[in-house]
This record gives structure tokens, C-alpha cells and sequence, in this order.
């Protein structure tokens, strides 16, 4: 994780590299946060609102990453309250039915990520952020660390954990397809 | 990805299907160009909403000359600009000769005063809950000074020179209007600075109406209208015609600009000032 460097230009530059270098981590880290599919263009754009407003703020020495993953914690927590306020919240993890995903896609593919999505969606918030940050986002144990203000100590035991659950949650997931294929095989077959 | 703290190993099976997941979010230049539009759009909107953002600036404009004015008074006065009136107190407690002049604290005084009439003018729409903040802060209070007639500005804590941000600062209004203005001038790739020039117009046209000049305002929209019938900003034209008709006395057309606006877009940010206006 680099540090978005000040560029020549001004906060107009600056916001414009930010904008282009982390508008798909920004993305994913709504849906993983739990935001729906259909609204994570939305609040993709009120997360970078507020970074244009609070550019001036934003260190341009530090990695710009861990105050994203501020922000889209923060909206994506408000989101989550407001539509549950609403009753349309619907289910965390939903299919991020507007990512540009290819005609290549298999349906294994779609399951494996399902699983995958499910799998995280069970983990414990602060071992599932840990989880993602270290093993999707490819942070160190360190930059979390720091990120959460913790030690170091601290998120590699969240990590451990989540690596336990995570594979726990991945293998019941896929023993419970596979049964449910079997039920389908048996009805087709009667 | 360091694994020197006896983490344990992740199947190469739960890797990869890790690795998928990752790779699954992958974001179009469509959609990235839609995004950016949007997030462009959306700080139009707030500095719009705080139409007021252009009172705001005028305001921290006669902030600034007034900031200005008093730089070239006196040392003392400097401080004040630089480190509040803490640095007053203390300056005159502590046996400095020279106190502010009546006549430039009477001038400051009525600068700010301008702010305060100009912010509470604004303030229905949202900058109401900054304006205690600010300009409020200057009072005269019992001397304390050296020279007893003499009477000091208390200003609390804040610094003076923050305060002149500060009424601009906290609210959406001048920093999103200077944010939005430097983002709109980065041209995004799919649209060759179309949004720019879009910007630019609604933009002119803001400047005309704050600073009461409609005619250029309406010459500004009706220019936009012409280039960009369809254009991403849209919604700012249709609204900032409505006010521009409106303030400038032109009441049937501004109706119907109103009504068509709010017909619209009922629910959108600008649409509490446009109701508003029309109530005016």
C-alpha cells in the first residue's frame, strides 16, 4: 500500500488520482461492509464527496487507504441503519449484481463467491475486517495494526480466528449445496 | 504478506477461491465515468444547496479585506489576526503600550457585522447552525487594558483568522464550491471536458446571482440550455433559473421555472431552496 503522492495541480489533481487509483477498493469495501448491490454506486459517491471536502485534511504523506476504509465503515454502518430503519435492507453480501463481471463467468464461479461472501458475512466485524484487510486487500498485519490503532499482536489473533471460522463457514457452506444437489438429483430421479 | 506470526494456512483451495473473489470487483471505465460524474454532480448540488455558499464567500471576501485592513494597523493587531484575542488579553495585561484603536475595532466590528447580516440572510437554508460560531465571538467587554478608556476585544478562544474560515469552513459551502470548481476542471476522459464546460456555465451563473446580477446569470443558463439541452447538470440550470427569474422580479416566469423544477425534482437538495424562494 503506497501512499497517493501529491501531485502538481493542486486538490483538483490530487482528488482526481485518489478518485482513479481507489474508486474500486472503495467499491468493494461497501459491498463487504455490507451495503447492497444496487446502492454501492450511490454511497460510493457520497464516500468520495467527502473526501473532496475533507481533502485539505487528508495527509498527502500517508497512505490514503485506512481513512477510505474510515469513511466506507462509516457509511456503510449509517446505510445499513437507515435501511433497516426503512425495512429494505434486504441481505448483507448481496450479489453485486452491477459489477462488470464477464459472460466468462461460470456458475461455479458465482457459487464459489457466494460461498465466499456468506463465509465472511458470518465472521465476527472486527475479525472479518481483519480478515479482509489481510487476505483480500493484502495489508500487512502491521498497516492494520496501525490502521485500527491495536497491536500488531491483536489483529494476527483476529486473523487466525477469522482463518479458523472462515474455512469452518466455507466447508459447512459447501457441504449444505452439495446436499441440497442431492435432494434435487433424488427428486429428479423419482 | 507476512505469516511470522504462526498464522494458520489458508488450503489452496480457500486461496483461490479468496483470489476470485478479489478479482470479482473489477470496475468499468463506463461505470468509473458515470461515478465520477456523479460525485461531481453531488458537490454541485451542496454548494449549491448553500446558495448562501456565495453569500458565504462574499461574506469571507469583506472578511478578508477587513483582515487586511487591520494587518497593516499595528503589532498588536497582528496578533490578534494570527493568534485571537487570548493574545490580546495577554498583551495588554502584560503591560504593552498599545492597544487596538476604536476606530479599527469599530471597523472590524461593523465587517463582521456585515458577515452576521449576510450569513443570518443565507442561514435559512443550512449555514444557520455555523453562525454563533463566527462572527458572534466579537464582543466589547469591561477594560482591561492598560489605558482603562480603552476597551479590548474579547474574543473567545478561537483565533480571529479562523474564524473567518470558520464560517465558511464547517458548512458545505465555500469548501465544496472551491473542491467542486478544481475537481470540474479535471476533464474526464469519456467526456473531453464537456462537464467542465457545463460546470463553468452553472458556475458563472452562481457568481451572477450572488452578486445580484441576473441578467448575466440568465445569459449564463440560457447559454448552458443552448450547449448542454441535456447535459449532466442539468437540474443546477433549471434551479438556478427559477431563483434568477424570482430575485430579479420576473415572478410569472420564475413560477413557472419554480413549478417545473419542483416537478421534477421533488426530493432533491435544492428543492427546499426553491420552495423557499417562491414563498419569498
Amino acid at each position: 500500500m503506497t501512499p497517493t503522492p501529491a501531485k502538481p495541480g493542486g486538490n483538483a489533481a490530487r482528488f482526481d488520482a485518489i478518485f482513479r487509483d481507489e474508486i474500486d477498493f472503495v467499491l468493494r469495501s461497501l459491498l463487504r461492509f455490507g451495503v447492497g448491490a444496487r446502492d454501492a454506486d450511490d454511497v460510493a459517491q457520497e464516500v468520495f464527496v467527502t473526501i473532496a471536502r475533507k481533502l485539505d485534511e487528508i495527509d498527502p504523506s500517508r497512505p490514503v487507504r485506512p481513512y477510505l476504509w474510515g469513511v466506507c465503515r462509516r457509511m456503510a454502518r449509517d446505510y445499513r441503519e437507515l435501511a433497516v430503519h426503512r425495512g429494505t435492507l434486504t441481505e448483507a453480501f448481496d450479489h453485486d449484481a452491477s459489477s462488470d463481471r464477464g459472460p466468462s463467468e461460470t456458475l461455479e464461479g458465482r457459487e464459489a463467491k457466494d460461498i465466499v461472501h456468506t463465509a465472511l458475512m458470518l465472521l465476527p466485524q472486527e475479525r472479518r475486517e481483519a480478515f479482509i484487510l489481510y487476505e483480500l486487500e493484502g495489508m500487512t498485519l502491521q498497516e492494520i495494526a496501525e490502521m485500527e490503532n491495536t497491536s500488531i499482536n491483536t489483529i494476527a489473533s483476529r486473523v487466525r480466528k477469522a482463518r479458523i471460522e472462515f474455512a469452518d463457514a466455507v466447508q459447512s457452506r459447501k457441504r449444505g449445496s452439495e446436499s441440497a444437489d442431492d435432494v434435487a438429483l433424488d427428486a429428479e430421479e423419482s | 504478506m507476512s505469516h511470522d506470526l504462526d498464522l494458520p494456512p489458508l488450503s489452496g483451495a480457500l486461496r483461490a477461491m479468496l483470489d476470485a473473489e478479489r478479482e470479482s470487483h473489477a470496475v468499468s471505465s463506463d461505470r468509473r465515468s458515470r461515478l465520477r460524474i456523479g460525485v461531481a454532480r453531488k458537490l454541485a448540488t451542496a454548494a449549491a444547496t448553500a446558495t448562501t455558499l456565495l453569500i458565504a464567500e462574499e461574506a469571507k471576501g469583506q472578511i478578508d479585506a477587513a483582515a487586511a485592513a487591520l494587518r497593516g494597523h499595528d503589532e498588536l493587531t497582528k496578533q490578534a489576526l494570527e493568534h485571537g484575542a487570548t493574545a490580546v488579553r495577554h498583551a495588554a495585561s502584560s503591560g504593552a503600550t498599545t492597544a487596538i484603536a476604536s476606530a479599527t475595532k469599530a471597523a472590524l466590528v461593523s465587517k463582521v457585522g456585515v458577515v452576521v447580516t449576510g450569513l443570518a440572510f443565507a442561514g435559512g437554508v443550512s449555514v444557520g447552525t455555523q453562525v454563533p460560531r463566527a462572527p458572534v465571538a466579537v464582543v466589547e467587554t469591561t477594560p482591561v487594558a492598560v489605558e482603562p478608556r480603552t476597551p479590548t476585544i474579547a474574543v473567545q478562544p478561537t483565533p480571529l483568522a479562523v474564524v473567518a474560515d470558520a464560517t465558511v469552513d464547517e458548512g458545505v459551502a465555500t469548501t465544496a464550491l472551491r473542491v467542486t470548481r478544481e475537481i470540474a476542471r479535471v476533464e474526464t476522459p469519456t467526456h473531453d471536458g464537456t462537464l467542465m464546460l457545463e460546470q463553468a456555465l452553472i458556475e458563472r451563473a452562481q457568481r451572477a446571482i450572488a452578486s445580484s446580477d441576473y441578467t448575466s446569470a440568465l445569459t449564463a443558463l440560457d447559454e448552458h440550455r443552448t450547449r448542454f439541452p441535456r447535459g449532466e447538470l442539468v437540474e443546477e440550470r433549471l434551479a438556478f433559473l427559477a431563483i434568477a427569474y424570482l430575485r430579479s422580479g420576473q415572478r410569472e416566469a420564475g413560477e413557472r421555472a419554480a413549478h417545473a423544477y419542483l416537478e421534477r425534482y421533488p426530493n432533491a437538495a435544492l428543492a427546499r431552496v426553491i420552495t423557499r424562494e417562491l414563498e419569498q
